[in-house]
Order: C-alpha cells, then structure tokens, then sequence
C-alpha cells in the first residue's frame, strides 16, 4: 500500500535497550532506545520483538507506539514483568505495509482504532493535528492507552460491551469524511470496513494476526482477505477496507 | 568447499526447511532472497491451488512452535510458469522443489513436469505434512507406500530425488529403506511432529484445520534419533534438520550422519541465521 513497504529492512534483529516502563492502566507502556540506524516505519507497520533471555520462543509481533518525548511499544502488564522487561529487547522490522496517508486531512479522515490499535494513532496524529479519533477499550483501566494519542480530538473512548460502531455511523452519516483509518481487532476491523463501503466512504484497516516471524516465511498469520485466506504480514497488516468485504 | 547431497552439489552445508522461508519476499525485503544458504527449497507444491487451512494456525510452545498451516501455495501450473523462473532469477544456488499430493499420481505428473523445468535442480517428495487430510503423511507413514511413490518418481526423473520423512511413525528407518529401495537419493529428516494445541473452552483443537506439527528446539532430540536411525539403516546422504538454532546443533545433526542442515522455525526469529551460523562454522 504504502511505498516505504517497498524498503530495503535490516536483515536480522538489532538490540534495543529498554530505558522505561510506565503503567498505563492495566497495561504497561515499554520505553526503548534505538540506535540511529533503526527505522521506525510508516504507522501501521510493525516489529518483531523478543527478549532473548526471556521464556519466548518467537518474537510477538508490536506496533511500536511513537510519541512526542521518545518511542515504545504497550504490552500487558505480566508481558512488561516478565519477558519483555529488557534489559535489552531484539526487534527485527520495520516491517508490513503501512497506511497511505497520501490522502489524509483532519477535515476529512476519520481515526478509528480499538485496544492494541490504538498505538498506531499517536504517529498520526502528530502528523495531522486535531483529527478525530473514535477510540474503543475493552476495560475501563485501559483508558489511559486512549489519552496517550495527543494532539488529536478524541471522542470519549467506548468500552466494551459499547461498541465503536454506533459513532463510526454516526460520524460518517454526517458526510463530512471521505477516508477512515482504522485499527484493531480482526472483528472491529471487518465491521468498520462494513460500515464505510455502506456509505460510500474509503477507508484503510490495519489487521491483527499472531505471527512467528512477520516476513512471510510461517505463513502462520492467516486472515480473511478477498474472501480466502492469506498472510496478514505480507498483504497488510493495513489493506484496502474493501478487500475484507468482498 | 563444496558437497554433495544425493547427487546435487551445495556449496555448504546449510539450506532452509522447506515451508519456512518466501524467497521472493526476502529479496524485496531484505536485498536477498536466501542470505547465507547453500541453496533453496521451496514451499511444497501441490497440483492445484491451496488456500490453505483456516486461521489459527499457529500457536506458541515452550520450546518451540506448533503449526497447521495446510500447504498454502498456488498450484503447479503458476509454480512452474511463474514462481519457478522469478525464483531461479535471485536465490543463490540449485533450488529443490519440494512436492507435495493427495495421490500417486498428483505427486508423479508433477515430478514429470519439474524433470522438463530447466529452473529446478532437485525434487524433495513430501509424505510427511501433519496438515492435511490425506496423501502426504498418510503415505510417508507407510513402507510399500514410500516405495511405491519413490520407485514412480524415480521413472519421472533423472534429477536428484529426495524424500522427506515424518518421525511421526513406529520405524522411520523402516521407511527410509523403503524409500532407499524406490530409487531416493537422499533423505530429508525430519518434517514436523505431529503435535496439537488444545483450546481449553472446547477441549477441541486450538487450529482452524485440525492437525498440527511441532517444530523448533523442542524436536531436535527427536532429529538426532532419526537422522542416526536413516544413516544406520541406509546410508544415503541425509539433510538433518529439526531444532537447529546453534553451530553445535548443526555440528551434532552431521556427527550422526547429516551431510547437509536446514535451518527451519529458528529462521523465524532470526533471518540472518544462516550468515551466522556459516562464519561461525568457517565455512
């Protein structure tokens, strides 16, 4: 989707120091520091990461969260203690391909993301100030994730069983988006695709899958994508909303 | 220094596991489409499309990775038309095509096509998938089986004729014969073992398809016994393969027999392994 897809990724991970760890709620925002030769990607990519001193077999694949004062990535709190607590941390990436902001304003794009997603937001909104976020939660005391999207004008988050659904068509009945932008879970993702093309509106899904490695050789990280199976690291994590309701 | 495996020169020792690495998705990725391998094999082909199985089909492990993944791959005809000649423009070295069917025939009509194909170098059957219904494993489970795929693979083609073994069985050195005497030039041991994940709400299989293999450090134990067991039983030039992440995984496979390693799941978390593993090894 994006031409930075197209770019050359290190081969092989590169150690990262992790310099923080601060609780978000019932999650946990890990600080790291990366060298200068690292490249953080598009938002919607992604990175494999693993402690290689950890009980982790694989990586697990993050998007890492990019703010105003430095770069992290959000992982449950039992993640943030125990495999995933550093000292250092290999990260193999930027990797995937990410949105196309080619055509996003904040007059007209719309932010919808959910959970885990939410940490694709905060790249952009720092790239399009005061555009509108839809943001949903599956518990209260993940809120905090919601509030670390800053510069955006966020609506008061949803959380589950409230489902981001209502406002997304509200939103879009307006008539005043052309675009959205969204992130989140496989189910999120297919019904926010859903309610775009219903009102004629473009919109760009970043999808979740499990991965073993992030670069297409598992073939593990299998989703739905014109109406068959294919790798979620290769053909997205961001796709053509219209490519999951074929 | 260069070697020999079943007929087919390698540079080095070290190629991937068939299944664990995209060639053409390395190259636009990372500038190189198999960096520090001998040469490559590729996902299994199979004689029409495959999807392959519903998701999930991963699940984590302590000491390795399950998978059910289902030969997903698009068919022979578009193999040989198209990713064959797009593979034989960037991998360095011979490319082994791995085969995979649901019948003698699918596996033999391939094999025949892939003898005319001037882009591949050597043809690994497949009878040991975990992943799907029928053909593959339930043949390589069987001794007259293995022969009898062998033995016509064998009138198929000159080229050099590998057979990748399941440990999956009661007597893999019983099938490594049997595929010594249908004609194999070299054995391929050993796929994933059969293995599952257990969703604990439905005490039902984790995976979309059903199935499922183990792989990674988990089975090289396992690796060791059947490459010693095939070596003792045969002879033939074996590819060991099964856990390997370390240069004395790799020194340990040959020291029982192995004349060549693929790297397989450990690639999953370290794409450069193979460079690694060939500067620590002096090659």
């Amino acid at each position: 989707m994006s031409a930075a897809a197209e770019q050359t990724t290190r081969l092989g991970p590169f150690t990262a120091r992790v310099v923080g760890s601060e609780p978000l709620g019932g999650l946990t925002l890990v600080r790291v520091e990366l060298d200068a030769r690292t490249s953080l990607g598009e938002p919607g990519q992604f990175h494999m990461l693993r402690n290689a001193a950890g009980r982790d077999y694989l990586a697990r694949p993050v998007g890492l969260i990019q703010l105003d004062d430095g770069v992290g990535f959000v992982v449950d709190n039992a993640s943030a203690q125990a495999d995933l607590a550093g000292p250092e941390l290999e990260i193999l990436g930027p990797l995937g391909k990410g949105f196309d902001l080619s055509a996003t304003s904040a007059e007209t794009t719309l932010l919808v993301a959910a959970g885990f997603g939410l940490t694709v937001m905060p790249a952009i909104g720092r790239l399009h100030t005061r555009i509108r976020l839809i943001a949903g939660i599956r518990q209260s005391d993940h809120t905090p994730l919601a509030h670390l999207v800053a510069g955006v004008t966020l609506d008061t988050p949803r959380i589950a069983p409230d489902l981001i659904t209502e406002p997304l068509e509200e939103a879009l009945a307006t008539g005043a988006y052309t675009q959205v932008l969204a992130a989140g879970p496989g189910p999120m993702g297919k019904a926010v695709a859903e309610i775009c093309q219903r009102h004629g509106v473009a919109s760009q899904i970043a999808l979740e899958a499990p991965m073993a490695c992030g670069f297409g050789g598992c073939y593990g990280c299998a989703v739905e994508i014109d109406g068959t199976w294919k790798r979620c690291c290769i053909e997205g994590p961001v796709v053509d909303g219209a490519r999951l309701v074929a | 220094m260069s070697i020999t495996v079943g007929r087919l020169e390698l540079a080095h020792t070290l190629l991937n596991a068939s299944g664990t690495w995209d060639a053409v998705e390395a190259q636009r990725l990372f500038g190189e489409a198999n960096p520090g391998m001998a040469g490559f094999v590729t996902k299994t082909v199979t004689a029409e499309p495959r999807p392959g199985n519903p998701a999930p089909r991963i699940a984590p492990s302590r000491m390795g990775l399950l998978n059910s993944i289902g030969l997903p791959g698009p068919g022979r005809d578009a193999f040989l038309e198209t990713l064959l000649p797009e593979l034989a423009t960037i991998v360095a070295g011979p490319i082994i095509c791995s085969v995979g069917g649901f019948s003698l025939g699918e596996y033999v009509e391939t094999v025949e096509q892939l003898d005319h194909h001037s882009d591949c170098d050597a043809i690994e059957l497949n009878v040991s998938c975990p992943n799907v219904e029928s053909g593959c494993a339930s043949i390589g489970g069987d001794a007259g089986e293995t022969e009898r795929l062998t033995a016509a693979a064998r009138t198929a083609t000159d080229k050099p004729l590998f057979v990748k073994l399941s440990a999956s069985v009661a007597d893999i050195a019983e099938i490594a014969k049997a595929a010594q005497a249908g004609g194999a030039d070299a054995l391929v041991c050993v796929n994933t073992v059969k293995a599952t994940a257990i969703n604990r709400w439905t005490h039902k299989s984790q995976f979309g398809g059903g199935g499922g293999g183990l792989s990674g450090a988990a089975i090289k134990p396992v690796a060791l016994h059947a490459v010693l067991a095939c070596s003792d039983a045969t002879g033939l030039d074996i590819i060991g393969l099964g856990g390997v992440e370390t240069k004395d995984d790799v020194e340990d496979l040959m020291s029982v027999g192995a004349k060549a390693v693929a790297l397989g799941t450990a690639l999953f978390r370290d794409p450069s392994l193979a460079k690694k593993l060939r500067f620590e090894l002096g090659e």
